[in-house]
């Protein structure tokens, strides 16, 4: 199974001073990675959802046409919100989260173009884990 | 001369009254608040001594449903003119006795075990035994939320937006996909929370039944199904007949145990290895709740909805009649006393 990574970086951006914090946690619920992350300014305050989605760590135009409220991002073709806020799973922090249920079906496409029978079952999950960060890097650049 | 085979009588847990009567009973349970206004935040010229209201809360519903009765109390009551035109709900935000965050988008009732559970394990606990429920004491504050701990705006429909991805997470435990909550209408989707809004259980049944499982009337772990649904042109998106889902086993129940202080623990456990409440503890909680303990007190005990559950009450069966309106059954581990 994949396993559970915590990752924390902070990515002080040079002039507006923002910090984000980015956590990969396995999802209990859709059994995939998922993306938690805060964004603060420089006195500490969250960015509301408006501002968050215009810093570097989204990736422009990439969002579809979506209703913006204070508390989430839904694209006009979904019923649920893309991104929403939610308790980080083991930090019980308020973090924004990408909704994965969406991912399997993403990721599970490109693993079955690329995938070779002589792999592993750690080659697999690795090579899984990879796509699923082609996947992200889609709508979040993660890059420092 | 007929004779009857050998067969389960049906459990009566099992009956449609009896599913109905469970659902109706959580929904109509209530946990006592005493919601007490920070006295060093009360506008000026407010009425001191009065700033404090008592309310008897469904479990089912949320903190911030209830801000508007609070809210006309404090205007009617305690607040003067100048004192309520500057107060911004937008602003507020509970505390607990022990100084803890409330977190806002928690069903009521399960903020209430959690803090029954929690007391259980500090030195002072009451003793389990103690007749009335006692009110769970709320600190209002009226302005700087901690933002870096809570989440953003105590507002409605925040609050129903996270429970509309609480129900959408138990319908993709349950089934390995979230097709039925899809599935519904968004007049429906919205009905679900209408439901809890105004307080109705036939509102919010009318609809949640097409998404939860029932338990199979037979004892002897059948695969739970939906209900049946009746036949409407509005439903035909996500109507199935009843015997393609009993086929098809319920993949999980939707459950997590809350500890007392501690983390939440949500792992997805196979409805064939785990029966029961107990075999589902015991999978996760072993040395608090071990197997052979015939002739020594129980360590532990767990709250559904404020119950303390016997360790023999089937998942599928409380996931059917005891989960939240959120569709989670949350169980809340207590410590027994010494």
């Amino acid at each position: 199974m994949v396993e559970e990574a915590d990752d924390a970086a902070t990515i002080p951006h040079r002039s507006d001073g923002i910090t984000s914090r980015q956590y990969i946690v396995y999802s209990p619920t859709f059994q995939v990675p998922v993306l938690y992350f805060t964004v603060h300014d420089s006195h500490g305050t969250p960015l509301c959802l408006g501002d968050l989605i215009q810093t570097s760590l989204f990736k422009p135009d990439s969002l579809p046409p979506s209703e913006i409220t204070s508390f989430g991002l839904s694209p006009e073709s979904s019923p649920f919100p893309m991104l929403s806020q939610g308790d980080h799973p083991t930090l019980g922090t308020p973090c924004w989260y990408l909704h994965p249920c969406e991912t399997p079906k993403a990721v599970g496409e490109i693993m079955a173009e690329i995938q070779r029978p002589e792999w592993t079952q750690a080659e697999y999950l690795t090579q899984w884990l990879r796509t699923w960060f082609a996947v992200l890097s889609g709508v979040v650049d993660l890059r420092p | 001369m007929s004779t009857y085979g050998a067969r389960h009588a049906p459990s009566a847990f099992s009956t449609p009254a009896s599913i109905a009567l469970f659902r109706r009973l959580t929904w109509e349970g209530t946990v006592p608040l005493e919601v007490r206004v920070d006295p060093k935040e009360l506008p000026a010229n407010s009425n001191r001594g009065l700033e404090c209201y008592f309310l008897q809360a469904p479990r089912v519903s949320y903190l911030p449903l209830l801000i508007p009765e609070i809210r006309s109390y404090l205007l009617d009551v305690v607040f003067d003119e100048a004192g309520g035109r500057v107060v911004k709900e937008e602003e507020w935000w509970f505390e607990r006795e022990d100084g803890g965050l409330v977190k806002w988008h928690w069903p009521i009732g399960l903020i209430y075990d959690t803090h029954a559970v929690s007391l259980s394990a500090s030195a002072s606990a009451p003793s389990s035994s103690s007749s009335a429920p006692v009110p769970l004491k709320l600190t209002l504050h009226l302005a700087s939320p901690p933002t870096d701990k809570l989440l953003l705006q105590p507002s409605a429909e925040a609050c129903k937006q996270a429970f509309m991805g609480q129900l959408k997470e138990a319908d993709f435990i349950r089934w390995g996909n979230t097709k039925r909550m899809t599935g519904l209408r968004k007049q429906d989707q919205d009905g679900l929370w209408d439901g809890i809004k105004e307080h109705d259980f036939d509102a919010y049944w009318r609809i949640a039944s097409k998404i939860t499982p029932t338990p199979a009337p037979l004892s002897g772990g059948r695969s739970p199904s939906p209900s049946p649904v009746p036949p409407s042109s509005a439903s035909m998106v996500h109507t199935r007949p009843p015997d393609r889902d009993a086929a098809s086993a319920v993949r999980s129940v939707p459950a997590r145990i809350y500890l007392p202080d501690g983390p939440v623990l949500q792992d997805l456990v196979p409805p064939g290895a785990v029966r029961t409440l107990g075999d589902f503890l015991r999978a996760h909680l072993p040395l608090l709740f071990p197997l052979d303990r015939p002739d020594r007190k129980p360590l532990a005990y767990a709250l559904v909805q404020g119950v303390r559950c016997p360790g023999d009450a089937e998942m599928a069966w409380l996931g059917a009649c005891m989960a939240g309106a959120d569709g989670w059954v949350n169980v809340c581990v207590g410590v027994e006393g010494a």
